[in-house]
């Protein structure tokens, strides 16, 4: 393919992730919680994806 | 209902994937050079991306927003699109019908019909095929434009025309791989933003055994019994007894077989995914990819729709409610849109956003895709222009994107003047899709039907389709678009049954015709059918890496009937 879209996958979720962490910890309240607790879980698969190509090859 | 207020952080996530989507489009300008790159991804898509892209082109925003309204209306039967109908067809057409669509080399689902049938049998089907991708992406856009408009209070011009414009630079520039890659983007954006949503609705209705609790309390007031809005077939015995208002036969025969079997195995929106996968054991496995996530979707799109009512019904502290119409009856297309206004907060409304902008334009973008394919091909290349150099076809390609754009534009305004769009654009996929699967049926599996047969059973399960929709009406309708214009004989208790059983007569009678009438004409000679006939084509060998199709098909099925036997 033209393009690893496993990396694509992952930066795009990373990108979102991150912004709803960083969003959340600026915040108060259980609304700001719920943006950290998915944002992390978001930044997470994100980093896996992200990784994934490296991680394989690796293997 | 008020209108939703967006906090900077959800229009930077909104504006995150803009970048991402128009980024993709842009790098792959470079590696699209020809029209094989440009229409089939260069035949080079592993089986995984392309099985999502097979699951997400279907994946539109009125698919995810659709599913959730049923859920709150008819409750878990609901899911008889995925569990009886999708899941099924999807492992039918991996198991036995990929191999001639991939195995024929035809570049198109009408080309197909072509090298099996004949041309006129292909015009036939091209041309229904290309106005019905316009015309659907046409409402998809409509759609959008007015969900913005009532949620965001943006003007349906300039959502409609921003939306069309990024979709159009991605298309034209990366063609079909550009598509493919948005599809699968839109699919995890779809379990990002529809996954909380889940959660924070189970945790507000007492989790999975409130929510029965719920339901139950529901159903009874409704006149029905206890479990009817958790159960998948224990009320299916009488119409009466279930809110779809269909019996068991009906369902099974107009949903499961005929309408699900007639678009996942035949409309090209769907099989061109697989078409474009890197080998013939990876077009196998692309739908059969698919069934997987399928099987569990309907945890992420109907179980909303469920907790919906379930609050709106049956009482909540949380100030959950569906809006109602100005008729009285509850508005269940608001049911997703009101579900993240309610539980999400800024940033995750950002997102929940995003991934049903992102179905709204990979829905459009997938219809357009096929429709550039199929006009360039089985229009253009066959009746205006054939045999020109291959550079043309991609010019032509290109060109066809930016016009199957326009009358998508075209079609969204026409559809703001006649508000029974939606409605017939339904009808005209029941009229067009379910004889077209008896016409394959036969065609790939018994050699003796010919090209006459074909066609005039296409036409002829069309004209049942319309003389069935004349004749009947649902309850409460009055004769118009809704049927009975030629003078009503039967009424179904719901819409929903009448297109099953408008289903059932189409493909009935392209079935027997295009039976009598092959034979009664000459047969084509074996030689001509070899590769495209079940009796005549090598059995596919597997190329080893990974479980052979068959297997994989048949653990599907087993986890697909233990889900029906669990919601029994």
């Amino acid at each position: 393919m033209a393009l690893d879209l496993r990396i694509v996958i992952g930066r795009l979720l990373l990108a979102i992730g991150l912004q709803l962490v960083v969003y959340g910890f600026l915040h108060d309240g259980r609304a700001a919680s719920m943006d950290i607790a998915w944002g992390s879980g978001i930044t997470l698969v994100g980093a896996i994806f992200h990784l994934l190509p490296r991680l394989v090859k690796t293997a | 209902m008020g209108r939703l207020v967006l906090a900077p952080i959800d229009y930077s996530i909104l504006l995150t994937y803009t970048v991402f989507v128009l980024g993709i489009g842009w790098l792959l300008k470079e590696k699209t050079k020809t029209s094989e790159d440009f229409f089939h991804s260069g035949h080079g898509v592993p089986a995984w991306i392309a099985g999502l892209a097979f699951l997400s082109a279907n994946l539109g925003a009125q698919e995810v927003m659709g599913m959730a309204a049923s859920g709150a209306k008819y409750g878990i039967m609901t899911s008889h699109f995925y569990w009886a109908g999708a899941v099924p067809a999807m492992l039918f057409v991996g198991v036995f019908m990929m191999p001639f669509y991939y195995g024929s080399k035809a570049r198109s689902v009408p080309e197909y019909l072509r090298l099996r049938f004949d041309e006129k049998t292909r015009g036939l089907n091209a041309i229904s095929f290309a106005a019905m991708t316009v015309f659907s992406s046409g409402v998809s856009l409509y759609a959008l434009g007015l969900l913005l408009s009532a949620l965001l209070g943006w003007g349906f011009d300039v959502s409609i025309l921003t939306a069309a414009s990024i979709v159009l630079v991605y298309v034209f520039f990366g063609g079909l791989t550009s598509a493919i890659y948005n599809e699968v983007l839109q699919f995890f954006l779809i379990v990002a933003g529809f996954l909380p949503l889940v959660f924070a609705g189970l945790r507000d209705v007492g989790g999975w055994g409130g929510l029965v609790e719920r339901l139950n309390g529901v159903a009874v007031k409704q006149g029905f019994a206890a479990g009817t809005y958790t159960q998948l077939w224990q009320n299916t015995a009488n119409p009466a007894a279930n809110p779809m208002g269909i019996e068991w036969f009906g369902l099974a025969m107009g949903l499961g077989f005929v309408l699900s079997f007639g678009y996942w195995c035949t409309d090209f929106l769907v099989v061109q995914r697989a078409m474009a996968a890197e080998s013939m054991d990876a077009a196998r496995r692309t739908p059969l990819i698919a069934a997987v996530p399928k099987m569990i979707f309907p945890a992420l799109v109907i179980v909303p729709g469920l907790i919906a009512i379930a609050l709106t019904l049956g009482g909540n502290t949380s100030g959950f409610k569906l809006p109602a119409k100005p008729d009285g009856t509850l508005n269940y297309d608001m049911t997703i849109p009101m579900m993240l206004a309610h539980y999400f907060p800024p940033g995750l409304l950002g997102l929940g956003l995003t991934a049903l902008l992102a179905s709204f334009m990979s829905g459009m973008a997938g219809n357009v895709t096929a429709f550039n394919t199929v006009f360039t091909y089985d229009i253009y290349g066959a009746y205006i222009r054939p045999n020109a150099p291959e550079t043309h076809y991609l010019k032509v390609g290109r060109l066809t994107t930016v016009a199957g754009i326009v009358a998508s534009i075209l079609a969204a305004y026409a559809a703001l003047r006649f508000n029974n769009i939606m409605d017939l654009l339904q009808l005209v996929f029941a009229f067009v899709n379910a004889p077209l699967f008896a016409t394959f049926l036969l065609g790939m599996f018994w050699k003796r039907a010919t090209g006459h047969g074909a066609f005039s059973g296409l036409l002829l399960g069309t004209i049942a389709a319309a003389a069935h929709h004349g004749v009947t009406l649902p309850a409460h309708s009055v004769a118009g678009l809704k049927g009975g214009w030629l003078g009503m004989v039967t009424t179904y208790p719901s819409e929903m049954a009448q297109n099953f059983w408008t289903a059932i007569w189409a493909f009935s009678v392209c079935f027997v015709a295009t039976f009598v009438i092959s034979l009664a004409t000459a047969p084509h000679p074996d030689e001509s059918l070899r590769g495209l006939v079940y009796s005549l084509t090598d059995k596919p060998r597997s190329d080893g890496r990974g479980l052979r199709p068959e297997l994989v098909a048949i653990c599907i099925l087993v986890a697909v009937t233990a889900l029906n036997i669990i919601f029994w």
